[in-house]
């Protein structure tokens, strides 16, 4: 409360991140294959394909743009609580014969990189808010955000790279990751007259993370062929037996941070308004570890590897890391009939996504003197978000809207760019993403708005519930 | 050729005035050839005559808007409204001849009178008139409340034009007259411009040139809680009139003005801020203005996101007064918003209640403590 004898603006607060996508900062495959998605809060905004910025005119703007709840201002103090469910298709290296002609032996039958996929969901409360007029125009909110919520599984029967001089079978791998991000923020606004607002918010976040990724011994290409087909051997299946596990790596992460946002508003006219954000990710402390297994019993290598810093990334493996969250700015557009019956938005995001690899730490042996960081690279993305809001009744004891959006989503997938042919099949470019997004709402007697929306694109799906009750 | 003359120069005048505040000696010309005397004799009575307002000119006709009793008549005691039976002549003169005179004899009806009962003095005549007249009339609203020199409209400053009526004045006589608002609140707009019976059916203008009103009557001071025997002009403010008229005029006839509930919800939204915010003078000050625009409560305005509300500017306005510790104001604004009935439909109609109880048991308090503070001076 000091805070607020200095002045309105310390206390005005609110919080975020950004939309967009998350890596946790090693070079372990399982974060390679993963899609996190970070979306703007609120069912509204999903059907209307996240383009919120030149809105901002509800309750969420306190983590989009928190110069929009001014607008709060005008309606009054609201209070809203978001369901959502996420559906995502993990995209990632698995089998095939990469770089030359399959032997026709074993597995060994498949030409070219075979992708698996596996699908994974989650569902909860994933957005609570209240916003709260004051005397004198100030706004502010309170709210909880579920950031990441997201367990995933693979298992990789691993490919064979032919290097021309070698051929190379990735180790058959398992795992699995879990991971939390929740932040609680807090924004305010204020309008400072000709019908501009600013806003600015603080956010606590809290990282959950934990990863397990097993891999397990193929023996030598050398043995004879009958052998070589059986489980564990080199053309044979994967043999995922514990006494067969070559090496572990792991991810743990528990920690706080802190992030802040920025925003503007200014509403042209009855028509038009404009907007923009900026979102500063929090950096959050992550623990990598690497772990001989029983089967790695080769008689030089030593039974740890001295651990790696942000500093030290030469000769080491696992270690202390910093998982950099992208920062995200944003401008957008809206225009909308004078009565609001109907609206159409279009935001841009920049999302620095080029966050993810800095840093980064090594978890993988074939690494160990030759890592280099900037080989591992994914470059920062450019979002365009459209969306369309039509209201078809208008009584204001019982509001019904449709809302239609897309956006276009970068790949933001880590790529291995280096020499090391087997890496380069290992961490490849992901693909862009087109999302299409719907939804509809209601308000009933001015009281209590319900919306719901769902966004589908070819390797996400996320459906959302919400209520928000005016005060 | 000099008719020409004078209306290219208004032309150019009514460019010029664009301004918020125009300049006085630019105004008066562009404002006076809006204006028409109206000219009416009745059977039994001598020739009266009044004033009207040109709101726009479409396809050949030019509609006139004017009090009901500038042709009809008032009725007062035992004499009764005039019928258009009895109505032997009407003759509608224009500033500067720019246009003859219309003129209408029981032999001859040029003139369609649309008017909105007996109770509402007001009366629309749409004329007949193949000439282009140089001025078209721009619509304001009255603000409510005092408002600063420099706000939109010239603050409180008002211009009125009307046919002075004088001994020997001469037919085409148009007085331009100054003042400024005493008095604006939903139902009237109190100036002090020294207006004559003339002027009834004419127009107010705000300090910009945009009409704001039209002059029904001249009423004693006392009548609006101001010094008695000193005279103050009343006018109907033009935002409910045009909710009323617009719907006989053409649509393109009052294009250069946002429709009127459009303002009135502008307006409304503005002031459910400053309700939001708690900032109450505000409050009254916008509720009153939204009230001058659209005084009938109902309808949806959009405020922001999904969230509409019910247009309840009188309902709010009592509210604001309630918080200002004002109740005797409240509860006159919170009956008449009961009168409407739309707010009983309305979810806020309980609080209506609670406050309403509450304002008279303050009251009633303040009586006693006045009752109590008299026997103790006894």
């Amino acid at each position: 409360m000091r805070g607020l004898k200095r002045g309105p603006v310390l206390w005005l607060a609110g919080c975020c991140l950004a939309a967009g996508s998350l890596q946790a900062q090693t070079n372990d495959d399982i974060n390679s294959g993963l899609q996190f998605n970070f979306s703007t809060p609120g069912a509204r905004s999903l059907g209307m394909g996240g383009a919120f910025l030149g809105v901002a005119d509800d309750a969420t703007a306190a983590y989009a743009n928190p110069a929009g709840l001014t607008n709060l201002t005008v309606g009054g103090s609201e209070s809203s609580v978001e369901l959502r469910q996420w559906h995502y298709s993990n995209v990632f290296t698995d089998r095939g014969h990469v770089l030359g002609p399959p032997s026709g032996i074993g597995i060994d039958t498949v030409a070219g990189l075979q992708q698996g996929q596996t699908d994974s969901e989650a569902n909860g409360i994933s957005f609570l808010s209240v916003g709260y007029v004051l005397p004198k125009g100030f706004t502010f909110a309170l709210y909880r955000h579920q950031l990441a919520d997201f367990k995933a599984g693979i298992l990789s029967q691993e490919a064979i790279v032919d290097s021309g001089d070698r051929l190379d079978r990735i180790l058959p791998a398992r795992s699995t990751l879990d991971l939390q991000i929740v932040n609680y923020g807090l924004s305010g606004a204020y309008e400072l007259g000709h019908r501009i607002s600013l806003g600015v918010g603080v956010s606590y976040y809290r990282l959950d993370l934990a990863s397990l990724t097993e891999r397990f011994a193929i023996r030598s290409r050398d043995e004879d062929p009958r052998s070589s087909r059986q489980p564990g051997g080199f053309y044979g299946p994967a043999d995922l037996l514990g006494d067969n596990l070559y090496n572990t790596q792991t991810q743990r992460g528990n920690a706080d941070a802190w992030g802040v946002n920025l925003g503007w508003l200014w509403k042209i006219n009855s028509w038009w308004s404009v907007g923009g954000a900026y979102r500063r990710g929090p950096d959050f402390d992550i623990q990598a570890r690497y772990v001989n297994g029983p089967k790695r019993t080769e008689a030089h290598l030593p039974d740890s590897f001295p651990p790696c810093t942000p500093s030290h990334s030469q000769n080491c493996v696992g270690g202390r890391g910093i998982l950099h969250v992208p920062d995200v700015y944003g401008v957008g557009v809206a225009w909308g009939t004078a009565e609001g019956k109907m609206k159409l938005t279009l935001d841009y995001d920049r999302v620095q996504y080029s966050r993810l690899v800095k840093d980064l730490i090594n978890v993988l042996v074939r690494e160990q003197d030759s890592f280099n960081p900037s080989n591992y690279r994914v470059a920062d993305g450019n979002e365009v978000h459209l969306g369309f809001e039509n209201i078809l009744g208008i009584g204001s004891q019982l509001v019904a809207t449709l809302r239609l959006g897309a956006w276009y989503d970068p790949a933001h997938k880590v790529e291995y760019t280096g020499p090391d042919d087997t890496l380069r099949t290992r961490f490849r470019a992901g693909e862009d993403q087109i999302h299409g997004a719907a939804g509809a709402g209601v308000v009933i007697r001015e009281n209590l708005q319900i919306d719901a929306a769902i966004d589908i694109a070819s390797r996400s799906r996320t459906a959302s519930l919400s209520f928000v009750k005016f005060f | 050729m000099r008719k020409e003359h004078a209306i290219l120069w208004l032309l150019g005048v009514a460019l010029g005035a664009s301004s918020a505040v125009a300049a006085e000696d630019d105004l008066a010309p562009l404002l006076k050839a809006q204006t028409v005397m109206i000219s009416v004799s009745r059977e039994g009575r001598g020739p009266e005559s009044g004033s009207g307002i040109i709101l726009c000119q479409d396809e050949g006709q030019a509609y006139i808007l004017t009090a009901r009793h500038v042709v009809f008549g008032r009725s007062q005691g035992n004499i009764r409204e005039a019928d258009l039976s009895e109505i032997n002549r009407i003759e509608i003169s224009f500033f500067g001849n720019f246009a003859p005179p219309i003129v209408e004899s029981k032999e001859e009806k040029v003139i369609t009178k649309q008017g909105a009962g007996k109770k509402k003095d007001l009366l629309l005549l749409t004329v007949p008139l193949q000439q282009v007249l140089p001025a078209n009339t721009t619509l304001g609203t009255a603000a409510a409340g005092p408002q600063p020199e420099n706000a939109p409209g010239g603050g409180n400053a008002i211009f009125t034009v009307g046919y002075e009526q004088r001994e020997k004045a001469l037919p085409t006589s148009w007085s331009f007259l100054k003042g400024s608002l005493v008095r604006p609140d939903a139902e009237y707009l109190y100036h002090d411009a020294a207006i004559t019976p003339g002027f009834s059916g004419g127009p107010l203008f705000d300090g910009s040139g945009a009409l704001i009103g039209v002059n029904v009557e001249i009423v004693n001071g006392l009548e609006i809680g101001a010094e008695a025997g000193v005279k103050y002009g009343r006018a109907l403010p033009i935002g409910p009139i045009v909710e009323t008229i617009n719907k006989w005029l053409p649509g393109n006839c009052l294009r250069n003005v946002a429709p009127v509930r459009e303002v009135a919800y502008e307006t409304y939204r503005r002031a459910m801020r400053a309700v939001s915010i708690k900032d109450w003078p505000a409050a009254e000050r916008l509720m009153g203005q939204a009230l001058q625009y659209l005084p009938q409560e109902g309808g949806s305005v959009h405020l922001q996101g999904m969230r509409y509300t019910t247009y309840l500017p009188r309902y709010h306005l009592a509210l604001a007064l309630y918080k200002q510790n004002r109740c005797s104001d409240a509860l006159r604004e919170w009956s008449r918003s009961e009168t409407q009935r739309v707010i009983q439909d309305d979810k806020r109609y309980g609080k209506l209640r609670k406050f309403k109880k509450r304002c008279i048991a303050n009251l009633r308090q303040e009586i006693q403590k006045a009752a109590a503070t008299t026997t103790e001076v006894k």
